[in-house]
């Protein structure tokens, strides 16, 4: 090799470093204790063991332990004072400290994800899948109809709803929240429902608008005369012509909308309840007032970008072709 | 039956009209081609036939039947577009099978239409690729299959040839010929190119801004151009135009007084007469024939020549302006010596103030 | 052929969406679901356990519990400026300005006001000179502040924090200190410290000020402007200031503490041990035995003044529980009332002060008194209570006397971020004394003054 390229790959490298770095930081958080999280560490630290001096609401408090099903497993009834050590309650409630241990070690040693899943991440991450997915979906067949309408601005009013869509992307979500709330729960009765969250990420799309609206414009119109002229109607054309076509704008339309609804944290905080919380807000949901649980927090970002990674991976090839659109088209 | 009967249409985009109140009758089994520059309305007249613009005024007649409110696949017709407009991400086979599937044609008898059809145009060894694997020619090819396959009463072709190089666009030009001659169809064809029109074309239809200025063979409207603007459009190089003042008449003939003040003595020519025609190829240099002018030295200039071959256009500077004639490529124009010029005054076409054409009287 | 295959999987991927989303949708039908916030997000599962038993005494009513952070604060503000706020809501610091969202309590028939050991009907006219309202149900007593220290650690370097009784012990105390912290590689700070709004505009300097002679009187003297801010001779807080200045100097408190995060640095580098001796409320002891349940923690009090006083935060309805004026025509209005009264009652108040800690501001001598045993109540304020040498002023403090005159949407003098580093030039020698407090009287006059 010469040496400008062993400069080059060298650069590259750490170009890769640099981007994957805050990556391993996340995974290493994930597993950081709270108490740790203040300093930097480059692997996974050690942690203290747990104590049986422990007192069962303050492994409540600072990792999130679940002690409503601490005393279910422990076949606890009735109310348990939560400042009781663990000693102190294998000795009132007779019970095995090593099965205490049992339960609780885990818990402690891997607290973020565990936290995390018990928490209801999966729960949160099929949420967010559905709300994601479908706002893609509908979004983008919305998207396509609409562009097909709009595209090439034949009429003076297709500029002017045009114009009305892009308006839309430069009001601040914040400044409508109210109005939409009041729709959403007082019209549309879509109290506590993913369809509101769907109906937000997809109402008046500027982005798939914008993104269908010109792509569509430059397929030739004759496309749609020849499906006319073949005796097609026009969803015939739209299906058979147009929807075919859409694969890449679709590509630049979701990779671009993907991670923002994916990632979207104010519409699910504000139109849903914390059982159906999507991943952001759950993992917003997790912080205290006073204490906060870094390393659930940490373990909440890392496991919801795993399927968004995923995601991306698997869609790739779709995601380049977008990129190269310009360049082969023909 | 499957003529076409156009009368009186006008179309009007907004305010503005582009098509002025045209009748046109287009035969059965024959070729006609729209010929005309940009901007004549001679795609939107096909269109019109087409069914994909609607008729601001008049009726369109097709097999005697009005088509005006009919959708475009019940008027019969099917359309060849510039870009072939083939469905990018079909193969041939469902490019061609499109238009029956859409008929809601069997299975089985689609299959044999796409095969009969892809064997007349020598396309069976493609139809399993896409578009973007096709050339231009074998593009086109299944662009006209696609017309085909439906059995339509008429094809259109807008602008076809456009897209293809020139020896392609020869042989693309002689395949529909023969396609034209095999189906017996009724074709309307649009272009700006008049050489397509003339090796093509039945009937020419030459429009300009929206109005018919001739309709005839391609031999009638060289021969007997219906005004100055289809004279000069019809013919490569155009035809020369060459003003004249005054027209007398004798007992010889006509006397005309050019531009210049020279005079050009002819057959008998309309007293009307404002400017005469003559294409270059009909010019000769020398005495030879009847009418004639002639040059002293200086006073003629070569301005640029175009080599044919054996034979070459001369454009050259006159007292009473430019000429283009055709020469052979032997003739030597020198300026620093006088030249003559003549031609058969049978060859003259005149033209009045308007730019009509002027019969002259039997001779 | 790609576009298509592409377009099968998306929609794919949208049909399982579909399905998952359809399994997502089952919920439980109750005759009544009250929604509740935590009284703070880290308290969820000690105040589930306690809403259990409601559950289990009302079959009828579940009780959605949820917390609010500092994160999803604005969109739960959403929900209420929508008209749909949480049928109950804790930890609650009612204002002038936001008082009428909620329900005026002496409108429900709550049985215990005169339970209550601090003057609840009228602390929100004391506080913020609204007669008649009581937007909130207050049940914590005001909170200690304290130092708080590893023992084994001070025993090993020698030293006896117990053993402070005046300023000039903690001086001595903390020179001994530093020297053992410097000779430490494990050790960074003397006095552990960082910058938080409320301690210090609240709580530290008001603390001090009163062990180092002054009384809760004069800061609400100098807060309703009896007392100029710049009357350094008078200003009860000019002592503390001077202290403050004095061990920042002296390198006991970390440089530059007023820039250190109360949480993320401050508490942190406490609980991980790089230093051994603090200043914090009752939660820092939590932490620390959370993390490190065998710590062995032990705590004073800032000296007493002469008078034997002790500070201690005032009650007032901060913390509270609040109901919805939004909420009062929905169906579930009637249950959310019985279910505030009774999260209110001696026998849960009880409950919730032993499970989390606090002191409660409720007589509960009828239930068998409260049991405390959170770490800074059994290992200092029990004791010193019993002691019965010193008494704890819970009185109103400056800034809670001053709400009356504060103009509405105008900054506490203290209690505001921007105000760190302001203290940060004084207590780093950029500015005087007297800048500072002519700074203070600047900023008084703007919020207070008429």
């Amino acid at each position: 090799m010469k040496r400008h390229q062993l400069v080059l790959v060298g650069l590259l490298g750490l170009y890769c470093l640099i981007t994957l770095a805050p990556f391993y930081a996340l995974v290493v958080r994930a597993f950081t204790p709270t108490v740790q999280s203040t300093e930097f560490h480059l692997w996974l630290p050690d942690r203290r063991p747990l104590s049986m001096n422990a007192r069962l609401g303050d492994l409540a408090t600072i990792y999130s332990i679940d002690a409503r099903a601490f005393r279910q497993e422990m076949g606890i009834k009735g109310y348990v004072n939560p400042q009781l050590t663990l000693a102190q309650l294998a000795e009132t409630y007779e019970l095995e400290p090593e099965r205490i241990r049992a339960w609780l070690e885990p818990r402690v040693q891997y607290n973020g994800v565990l936290s995390v899943m018990e928490a209801g991440f999966l729960r949160s991450l099929l949420a967010t899948i559905f709300v994601t997915g479908v706002s893609v979906g509908v979004g983008g067949l919305l998207g396509i109809m609409t562009g097909s309408a709009l595209a090439g601005f034949r009429r003076p009013w297709h500029l002017f709803t045009y114009n009305l869509y892009m308006l839309n992307m430069i009001i601040p979500p914040m400044m409508v929240i109210l109005p939409q709330y009041l729709i959403m729960t007082k019209v549309l009765g879509l109290d506590d429902n993913y369809l509101s969250v769907i109906l937000i990420h997809i109402k008046g799309g500027a982005l798939s608008t914008m993104v269908f609206t010109s792509y569509i414009a430059t397929i030739p119109k004759e496309l749609r005369e020849s499906v006319q002229m073949d005796g097609g109607r026009h969803y015939h054309y739209f299906f058979y012509v147009l929807l075919p076509l859409m694969g890449t704008p679709f590509a630049v339309f979701a990779s671009i909308a993907m991670p923002w609804m994916w990632n979207d944290l104010l519409h699910p905080l504000v139109f849903l309840s914390p059982a159906k919380y999507t991943l952001p807000a759950f993992v917003a949901a997790i912080g205290g007032t006073y204490t906060t649980n870094y390393e659930a927090i940490f373990s909440g970002l890392m496991l919801s970008l795993i399927p968004i990674l995923l995601i991306y991976l698997v869609f790739q090839k779709m995601f380049v072709r977008s990129a190269v659109a310009g360049a082969v088209k023909g | 039956m499957s003529e076409v009967l156009i009368e009186g249409v006008s179309k009007r985009f907004g305010r503005t009209e582009v098509i002025h109140g045209i009748d046109l009758r287009i035969k059965e089994g024959e070729l006609t081609v729209l010929l005309g520059p940009s901007g004549c309305g001679k795609s939107t007249l096909l269109r019109m036939i087409a069914g994909l613009e609607d008729i601001s005024e008049g009726v369109i007649r097709i097999g005697g039947e009005e088509v005006n409110d009919l959708e475009p696949v019940e008027r019969g017709c099917a359309m060849v577009f510039q870009n072939y407009a083939l469905y990018p991400h079909q193969t041939v086979r469902r490019n061609m099978a499109f238009p029956l599937k859409m008929a809601r044609l069997p299975r089985a008898e689609i299959a044999r239409r796409v095969a009969a059809t892809a064997k007349l145009l020598q396309l069976e060894e493609l139809l399993d690729r896409l578009p973007r694997d096709l050339s231009g020619g074998q593009r086109q090819r299944v662009a006209m299959g696609r017309a085909m396959i439906r059995e339509p009463k008429i094809f259109l072709f807008d602008e076809p040839l456009s897209n293809l190089d020139a020896e392609l666009r020869v042989r693309m030009r002689l395949e529909i010929s023969r396609l034209q001659r095999e189906l017996l169809a009724t074709m309307v064809f649009v272009t700006h190119d008049q050489v397509e029109a003339m090796t093509l074309a039945h009937r020419i239809v030459i429009m300009r801004a929206g109005l018919i200025e001739q309709v005839g063979t391609p031999l009638e409207v060289y021969r007997r151009p219906a005004n100055r603007f289809v004279a000069g459009f019809i013919g490569s190089p155009a035809m020369n135009f060459i003003d004249v003042r005054e027209v007398r008449a004798d007992a010889t003939g006509s006397q005309l007084t050019l531009g210049d003040g020279s005079t050009l003595v002819a057959g008998a020519l309309p007293a009307e007469t404002a400017s005469v025609g003559i294409r270059p190829e009909h010019i000769r240099i020398g005495l030879a024939e009847r009418a004639s002018l002639s040059f002293a030295a200086g006073q003629h200039r070569s301005i640029g020549a175009e080599h044919l071959g054996d034979r070459s256009y001369r454009y050259l500077s006159l007292p009473f302006g430019e000429l283009t004639m055709l020469a052979p490529e032997e003739q030597v124009i020198d300026e620093t010596e006088p030249l003559a010029i003549s031609f058969d005054p049978a060859r003259l076409h005149c033209f009045a103030h308007d730019g009509r054409r002027l019969e002259r009287a039997a001779a | 052929m790609v576009a298509s295959s592409v377009m099968r999987r998306v929609g794919m991927a949208s049909a399982l969406a579909l399905f998952a989303g359809g399994l997502l949708a089952g919920e439980t039908q109750a005759e009544t679901v009250l929604q509740v916030s935590a009284t703070q997000p880290e308290y969820m599962a000690q105040n589930r356990a306690i809403w259990d038993l409601y559950e289990e005494e009302n079959p009828d009513v579940v009780i959605e519990l949820f917390a609010i952070n500092e994160d999803t604060e604005a969109a739960y503000q959403a929900r209420v400026a929508a008209g749909d706020p949480a049928d109950i809501r804790g930890l609650v610091f009612p204002t002038k300005d936001n008082y009428q969202t909620y329900v005026n309590l002496l409108e429900i028939d709550y049985p215990y006001w005169d339970l209550l050991t601090y003057d609840a009907r009228n602390v929100f006219e004391q506080t913020f000179g609204v007669p008649d309202y009581v937007p909130a149900l207050n049940v914590n007593g005001g909170l200690f502040m304290s130092f708080v220290y590893y023992a084994d650690r001070m025993a090993e370097a020698g030293l006896d924090p117990k053993s402070v009784e005046n300023v000039d012990d903690l001086r001595a105390l903390l020179a001994d200190l530093k020297v053992y912290v410097d000779s430490q590689d494990d050790l960074d700070y003397v006095l552990d410290n960082g910058w938080h709004p409320r301690a210090w505009g609240r709580w530290i300097l008001e603390a001090w000020g009163v062990g180092l002679g002054a009384s809760k009187e004069e800061f609400r003297q100098l807060w309703l402007g009896e007392i100029k801010w710049t009357d350094k001779a008078n200003n009860p807080m000019v002592p503390a200031l001077e202290l403050v200045k004095e061990f920042t100097d002296a390198g006991y408190l970390p440089p530059n503490w007023w820039e250190r995060a109360w949480e993320q640095e401050y508490e942190s580098s406490f609980i991980g041990g790089r230093s051994i001796l603090a200043y914090h409320g009752p939660w820092l002891w939590n932490k620390v035995l959370a993390q490190n349940p065998d710590a062995d923690l032990d705590g004073f009090f800032f000296p007493a003044n002469e008078e034997g006083v002790i500070w201690q935060d005032s009650t007032t309805l901060d913390r509270g529980s609040v109901l919805y004026v939004a909420n009062q025509d929905k169906d579930t209005y009637e249950e959310a009332v019985k279910a505030l009264i009774w999260w209110t009652s001696p026998e849960i108040v009880k409950l919730r002060a032993e499970s989390v800690g606090f002191f409660p501001a409720m007589d509960l001598s009828a239930v068998g008194g409260v049991d405390l045993t959170n770490p800074q109540f059994v290992k200092l304020i029990k004791p010193v209570m019993d002691e019965g040498a010193f008494t704890f002023d819970s009185g109103l403090g400056g800034q809670g006397a001053g709400g009356p005159l504060q103009k509405s949407g105008t900054p506490y003098v203290i209690e505001d971020n921007a105000m760190a580093s302001v203290l940060g030039e004084y207590f780093g020698g950029e500015i005087s004394l007297d800048d500072l407090l002519q700074q203070m009287q600047t900023r008084w006059d703007q919020a207070y003054g008429s």
